[in-house]
């Protein structure tokens, strides 16, 4: 799973496996389609932009050589592709283009631009134009069904309201722009540097910045304090990454900048992109062209450490700046509920339409068989006298009133479209994420971060999960590296007793004593033989590899002080773990390193400190596997260290001296990766002066051309790195985080299915497996591992005979219930990436999928990023199952968002995933907590509120339409207009959003205990379409009960339309609640007080609205309520519309009870007896944690 | 909800002396309460068949009381129902009803005599009926302003009134509208065996309409001027709060059956004793086909005669009983 992704700019020396690029090339379609799209249009910013979202795995460039591996970086930049940057000459910079200025802005909106833009953006949403049609409609005055008022009023509060969020959000956007755009900088100006405002720097300007400064936008370097040019700079605003890292200024550059004389020159690089590990283009500077990739560029928001000062210009500004370029916020995704509503929402919205056509059509035959009366009929009066002359009044043919009685049915009827729902679910979701993100069993103590919720609108989709497809460095494991024991010269030193020696090992320095920060188990055996030195031929071998070990990486030694002033801890700064986990180890043994420039690295050995010039360093890059240092050591000999993934560092190891060796080692690492470390395979070999000169020559040639430079390097790298001698390797242990296996246990019991998905060696991802307990021993493993199509092929058929043999030897079908384990031979998949790149190329997706699907375990290992995603996509593309991925480095994001929903790990790996992800957690283990027991309430609250507010709207509606009917067909609402408007937004509302928020159907105690229980999610428990008839149909027969008793009751009586209207009102408003009050499950105080409180609180507004005398229902709640009749109705209507609902969900609970219901009734009565010394339990459990 | 959440996170690792110190310092772990964490004390009824039977028993009991009251109550009222729009026509214009009651000339008083069939307590209220007129039709409904009802100086406020807002010479009539113009002009005038009934017209309209929403200094003007006359004319010297009947008649019912309040009698009717009613026949029903009665009844706690909720309230409480013992059965026949 690591792979060079998660090292930016840097080199990689881990074992990670990745493929080579012919074979990347065909994983997927995506990448090569990205590539194409990139050699088409150049350097423009949308081929790039894919960078970050991670359509192509995110790839770094170094020190050099620019490692990325796209046709851009071996083309020249052609004059229209390239920015031209006049170094310290802003204003010819800035005649020709116009480039950006340094303000930032990342509000949206202006004063001006506020409100048309604010309401453009709103209206994206289908919902709201829907209504904006309607309150349009009923503003023609044939068709003003409602006042004007009145039917503008709920759009207009939705509106505003989000108007005053996003206003608020922008005011507070604008307010920190503000302070951003004041910051002070110095830039060169007539008279030496003068402090700047961070806004009116230009590009093009030399700026210079001092320690612990922020960037103000992004600079080429130019010079630093270190005479080689040396910068160390961290970017954690940028991605995270608290580790520093080293950025070079071009020696020309830094002669040229001490000459005192003012610099001056061309920059011509690529216009401004998204991607923050690349950056091409080349500098003019005394008619010499130099090359700068990324390794040459600071980028805005960085922090310069560990250098006194640092002199660049400025190449980007403002928006063109990288940080700003991929200031964009959190991906977006539709839930899966939210799918299937909006197909139930078509179901009512052909209901709406039927409707309305059953009413003008019914209009049409009214006005058709009493067209010869409509002239005189008292109560329509076709014609008006008023004017002398008889003329039509309000009436535009027989036509024109049938096409009016349908929109103004429309009108009328237009909630049955619920745009509360929309608004409910909005709100609903921010309160779910709330109590998710207070959660204490979602807080990580370690790393002190709490649950993020970064995407608000697939809360629900948790509770649906069937795969999870998860990393495994850094989100099984800890990405904590530890170095355990290393084989050298074919002896593997692992058996002697370990332990940590009281400080571990120090060095003396000016009276002080450096020791290093970490401490490392050391083996004695192995301590004993180092400090013996190099006069045994085993003792030199020893030296050399540690002296490996200490000098190929690119660790910075920083020196920290600490509380005591005798002492001093070297913290080794780098952005390979391993390499840190490595460093430490030599430092442990003896070897520390000391200090690193990007000339010589100092290395205290057994209290001597050598000094080595670092001659040339070749980066890890994934092609090659393997990175290499070339060394001029104190006794002048060259030497070459190599170290890298056992794959290719055996084959660049000379084979025909030392095969014993070879073998040896060969065996340990096997040794090694089967109890899970990562192992690393160090070489060797004296360089001779000739082989010397031709490789710097070629070096020197290469980092400076400007065609294909990378591939020039590694050229040149692979010529030098050959014929190595092997010193041995080194095994690293990634520690499993707590409650992985439980967690993964749990999760198998909830039916979901976890396939991990890692860039480790087979022998380790299985040994990982074990001890995570994915894999059990009575599983049968199916192993695929081919190098052919072909071959591939034919091992998948037979896998999936073997398969289907085993299943059906057990005869259980385990793939239907998804609770594996208990059912015969489960069978356990294991696949690498070579014969994935096969699978995935094609036809043979399908068997891949077939297997897969029935087998318990999937283990993938050595995949690619893209091969990530692309199997997420071939199970996204199968199933209609949902899909969770959940890692923690740059490449993982691919398949963070390529899952339905992307999870992911605030780790050691920086933040990308999490920037990618939809939510983000501390802990792996804490997907059990947020699947099975918020993912499931989740799932079980949204569900339910999607049906009940179908319902609640559909219920009203239908009371309108029964009214209608006796009304000649004329769409008049009994319920008044005010009441109508309030219904939806006001009466019923409250209670389905504190209940979608609030209720849980089972506590979180069963819900872990039972992690079956998650499977209601996947059955559709809470929302499929026989509910949604079901509801539909007990909508009908509310509706029918609620019009048709008052109707019978006060028939031929006095009751007028206004009166009667409230009790409609009155009886629809309680019955809602009370259906509500129903499906409660958890009644606490603050449901009580929603459901009642709403009730209550709709009973004072209808006395409001009829309390006022310009309204036609004057005070006629008041004469209503006088009678007995009113009351009886009521309370006919509330038991009769309700019984046949309570009925069938007896008969339901009783007869054929599902899971979660008879949990619940064990919750209720199983637990009763111990439920008083439960709740003490948890208090005093709690209680401790609190202070 | 705080996407930037996490980030400081990262710093808080390095570099700091006491670490640990820092992290309770900047600790960013949710503070407990059992609101956050959802732990509020809460109540989780189940439906156990305990509860299921006795809910439905506890509707039983109260709702076959409630029905045997009610039914009993609705019993108690004497009603008379007469149509007599059809009756009251002479026999030589049964064919063209409609000319009869358009026209000036024809007598329009009508006698009706009957029995009354038990003994009817006063107040006896009397209602006109009527069938098939849609008073809660749109058009009607709108044609009106409640303004120009409530205030004099709104008296020209007759937009909304259409097509009976101004008259031919463009002043305002008040009060303007459809529903208004069309007020019900039928009398009756009553005689029990011979001596002469008062209508008392006290109370028929509600206190509230006349007191706030018809005005005491809006007289009626231009009323009923037109071309085309649609029902009674008013007294232009009494202020439209108290005209009576037109606020009865401006209560618009909700279903195209239904009644008015006419007046009231305010005399024991005994029983069998014969009542004869003078009918001026004035309204015309007849070019829609709508239905006039003239209805006398007492009144009970449930309002007029009514059966329908009595039969309901009994027929969901035995519903109830039912579904209580189906459910024991079920409970006896087939338990977990």
């Amino acid at each position: 799973m690591r792979m060079d992704s998660n090292n930016p700019l840097g080199n990689h020396t881990n074992t990670e496996p990745t493929l080579n690029s012919s074979s990347r090339r065909s994983t997927s379609s995506v990448q090569s389609r990205a590539s194409r799209g990139n050699s088409v249009s150049g350097k423009s910013v949308s081929g790039v932009s894919f960078d970050l979202s991670g359509a192509r795995p995110v790839r770094h460039g170094s020190r050099g050589a620019e490692s990325d591996g796209f046709s851009m970086s071996q083309r020249e930049l052609s004059d229209e592709d390239a920015r031209l940057i006049y170094i310290n000459d802003p204003e010819k910079s800035n005649e020709r283009y116009e480039f950006a200025g340094n303000t930032v802005r990342t509000g949206k909106y202006s004063i001006l631009t506020f409100l048309p833009r604010n309401l453009f953006e709103q209206f994206h949403r289908i919902a709201y134009i829907y209504f904006l049609v309607i309150a349009i409609l009923n503003q023609l005055p044939q068709l003003a069904v409602f006042g004007r008022t009145t039917s503008v009023l709920p759009l207009a509060i939705v509106l505003l309201v989000t108007a005053i969020k996003d206003a608020y959000e922008d005011w507070r956007r604008h307010r920190s722009d503000q302070i951003e755009n004041n910051r002070m900088a110095r830039v060169l100006g007539d008279d030496g540097f003068q402090e700047k405002k961070w806004k009116n720097i230009r590009v093009g300007e030399i700026i210079k910045i001092s320690a612990n400064d922020t960037l103000p936008c992004d600079t080429v370097l130019l010079s630093t304090s270190d005479p080689t040019g040396v910068a160390y700079v961290q970017t954690i605003n940028l991605d995270g990454e608290s580790n520093l890292k080293t950025r070079y200024a071009r020696q020309e550059t830094i002669l040229r900048m001490s000459q005192k004389e003012g610099m001056s020159g061309l920059i011509k690089c690529e216009k401004p992109s998204r991607n923050i590990y690349g950056f091409q283009g080349n500098m003019e500077v005394d008619g010499k062209r130099l090359s700068l990739g990324p390794s040459n560029i600071v980028l805005r928001g960085c922090e310069l450490k560990n250098t006194a000062w640092a002199i660049g210009v400025a190449v980007y500004c403002g928006r063109e700046t990288k940080a700003m370029l991929n200031n964009s916020g959190a991906p977006s995704k539709r839930s899966r509920l939210e799918a299937y509503m909006n197909r139930e929402t078509l179901f009512l919205s052909l209901f709406l339409i039927s409707l309305c056509t059953i009413v003008s059509v019914l209009a049409a035959v009214w006005l058709r068989r009493h067209r010869d009366e409509l002239d005189y009929l008292p109560y329509y009066r076709r014609k008006s006298y008023a004017s002398g002359k008889p003329k039509n009044y309000n009436y535009y043919g027989w036509g024109w009133e049938i096409v009016f009685t349908f929109l103004m049915s429309v009108i009328v009827f237009q909630i049955m479209i619920p745009i509360s729902l929309y608004i409910s679910m909005e709100l609903v979701r921010v309160g779910q994420a709330y109590f998710m993100i207070q959660d204490n069993k979602l807080y990580d103590e370690a790393s002190n971060s709490r649950f993020q919720c970064r995407a608000l609108n697939i809360n629900e989709d948790l509770g649906q999960i069937k795969y999870v497809f998860s990393d495994k460095t850094g989100t099984l494991t800890e990405n904590k590296m530890e170095f355990q024991c290393a084989s050298i010269w074919g002896v593997d030193y692992r058996g002697g007793t370990t332990c940590v020696q009281g400080d571990g090992y120090s060095v003396q320095v000016d009276g002080q004593v450096w020791r290093p920060k970490m401490k490392v188990k050391a083996d004695l055996e192995l301590e004993r033989l180092s400090k013996s030195g190099k006069q045994t031929e085993e003792g030199k071998h020893i030296h050399d590899f540690f002296l490996a070990l200490a000098a190929c990486n690119t660790i910075v030694p920083i020196v920290v002080d600490t509380s005591d002033p005798a002492v001093r801890l070297i913290d080794y700064q780098g952005e390979s773990p391993d390499e840190q986990a490595l460093v430490y180890a030599a430092a442990a043994y003896g070897f520390m390193l000391m200090e690193r420039t990007s000339g010589h690295i100092v290395i205290d050995v057994h209290g001597e400190r050598q000094r080595f010039d670092v001659l040339g360093l070749h980066e890890f890059d994934s092609d090659r596997k393997r990175m290499s240092v070339i060394l001029g050591c104190p006794d002048d000999t060259v030497k070459v260290f190599v170290k890298g993934a056992d794959t290719s560092m055996f084959s660049v190891i000379d084979k025909f001296s030392n095969m014993n060796i070879i073998r040896a080692t060969e065996s340990h690492l096997h040794n090694f990766s089967s109890v899970g470390l990562r192992t690393l395979v160090v070489g060797m070999r004296d360089l001779n002066g000739s082989e010397f000169e031709q490789w710097k020559f070629a070096f020197e040639t290469a980092s400076t051309a400007l065609i294909g430079r990378a591939a020039l390097l590694r050229k040149i790298a692979s010529n030098i790195e050959n014929n190595l001698s092997i010193l041995g390797a080194s095994g690293i242990e990634d520690k499993l985080q707590q409650g992985v296996p439980e967690a993964i246990e749990s999760l198998r019991m909830a039916g979901i299915k976890v396939w991990v998905l890692t860039g480790d060696k087979q022998e380790t991802a299985i040994s990982i497996g074990y001890s995570s307990k994915l894999l059990t021993s009575n599983m049968t493993q199916i192993i695929i591992n081919n190098n052919s199509k072909e071959s591939c092929k034919k091992s998948l058929e037979d896998a999936i005979v073997t398969s289907k043999t085993l299943m059906t030897q057990s005869g259980v079908s385990q793939n239907t219930e998804g609770i594996s384990g208990t059912a015969g031979t489960p069978v356990a998949l294991i696949i690498d990436g070579t014969s994935l790149v096969y699978v995935l190329d094609g036809e043979l997706e399908e068997q891949l999928f077939q297997l897969a699907s029935g087998c318990s375990v999937v283990l993938c290992c050595r995949v690619a990023p893209l091969q990530k995603a692309g199997i997420v996509a071939l199970i996204k593309k199968r199933t209609d199952d949902m899909t969770l991925a959940i890692g923690d480095g740059a490449n993982d994001v691919s398949m963070i968002q390529m899952a339905d929903v992307g999870i992911g790990i605030s780790g050691q790996e920086g933040r990308q995933a999490v920037m990618a992800s939809d939510f983000a957690m501390g802990q792996f283990r804490f997907l059990v907590p947020l699947l099975l027991v918020h993912g499931h309430w989740n799932y079980q609250r949204m569900g339910y509120m999607i049906l009940y507010n179908f319902y609640r709207n559909a219920v009203f509606v239908l009371v309108l339409f029964w009214y209608v009917l006796y009304t000649c067909f004329s769409v008049t609402t009994a319920i008044n207009e005010w009441n109508s408007v309030l219904y939806s937004v006001v009466y019923s509302s409250v209670p389905t959003i504190v209940v979608a928020i609030l209720d849980k159907d089972l506590s979180s105690r069963t819900l872990l205990k039972h992690p079956q229980l998650y499977g209601s999610g996947h059955r559709q428990e809470c929302y499929n379409s026989k509910l949604f008839w079901l509801t539909m149909l007990d909508t009908l027969w509310q509706s029918a009960v609620i019009f048709f008793v008052p109707l019978f009751a006060y028939r031929r009586s006095v009751v007028d339309g206004s009166g009667i209207g409230d009790l409609w009102t009155l009886a629809v408003v309680i019955l809602v609640n009370i259906h509500l009050a129903m499906d409660v499950i958890r009644w606490t105080w603050i449901v009580h007080a929603a459901i009642w409180g709403s009730i209550v609180a709709t009973c004072i507004c209808v006395i409001i609205i009829d309390a006022i005398p310009s309204l036609r229902g004057y005070w006629a709640i008041f004469h209503m309520a006088k009678m007995g009749s009113f009351w009886l109705c009521l309370l006919c209507i509330l038991v009769a519309a309700v019984l046949p609902r309570f009925v069938v969900k007896v008969l339901y609970q009783y007869l054929t009870p599902c899971d979660v219901q008879i949990a619940r009734e064990a919750e209720k009565f199983g637990y009763s007896r111990e439920l008083g010394g439960m709740q003490i339990e948890m208090n005093t459990i709690l209680e401790p944690r609190q202070r | 909800m705080d996407p930037n959440g996490g980030s400081s996170s990262a710093g808080a690792a390095d570099g700091a002396s006491d670490p640990a110190a820092a992290r309770r310092r900047h600790s960013k772990k949710p503070k407990y309460s059992r609101f956050t964490q959802q732990e509020l004390p809460a109540c989780k009824p189940i439906l156990t068949p305990g509860w299921v039977i006795s809910s439905f028993i506890f509707v039983g009991i109260i709702f076959i009381p409630i029905g045997l009251a009610s039914l009993f109550a609705s019993e108690r009222v004497v009603e008379i129902v007469h149509r007599y729009d059809k009756d009251c026509v002479p026999a030589s214009y049964r064919n063209d009803m409609l000319a009869y009651i358009q026209s000036n000339e024809t007598n329009k008083t009508c006698t009706r005599t009957f029995l009354v069939p038990k003994q009817m307590k006063s107040p006896v209220y009397i209602y006109y009926q009527l069938d098939n007129f849609y008073q809660n039709h749109r058009r009607y409904v709108k044609s009106r302003s409640d303004k120009q009802l409530r205030s004099r100086a709104s008296e020209n406020d007759t937009s909304s009134c259409d097509p009976e807002d101004v008259t031919a010479n463009k002043s305002a009539i008040v009060p303007c509208g459809l529903i208004a113009w069309s007020l019900f002009n039928d009398t009756y005038g009553f005689s029990v065996n011979n001596t002469l009934l008062g209508v008392s017209k006290k109370n028929i309209a509600w206190k509230s309409d006349q007191q706030h929403k018809f005005g005491s200094d809006v007289y009626p003007k231009n009323f009923q001027s037109g071309g085309l006359i649609g029902g009674a004319k008013l007294n232009s010297s009494i202020p439209l709060s108290q005209q009576v009947d037109l606020i009865v008649w401006m209560r618009t019912a909700a279903l195209p059956t239904f009644r008015k309040l006419y007046g009231k009698i305010e005399v024991d009717l005994e029983a069998n004793s014969e009542l004869t009613v003078v009918i001026e026949n004035n309204y015309n029903t007849y070019s829609f086909g709508g239905k006039k009665k003239l209805v006398l009844s007492t009144t009970s706690w449930i309002g007029g005669k009514n059966d329908f909720l009595g039969i309901a309230y009994i027929t969901l409480g035995g519903l109830s009983l039912f579904l209580a013992i189906s459910f024991l059965l079920i409970y006896i026949i087939k338990p977990r």
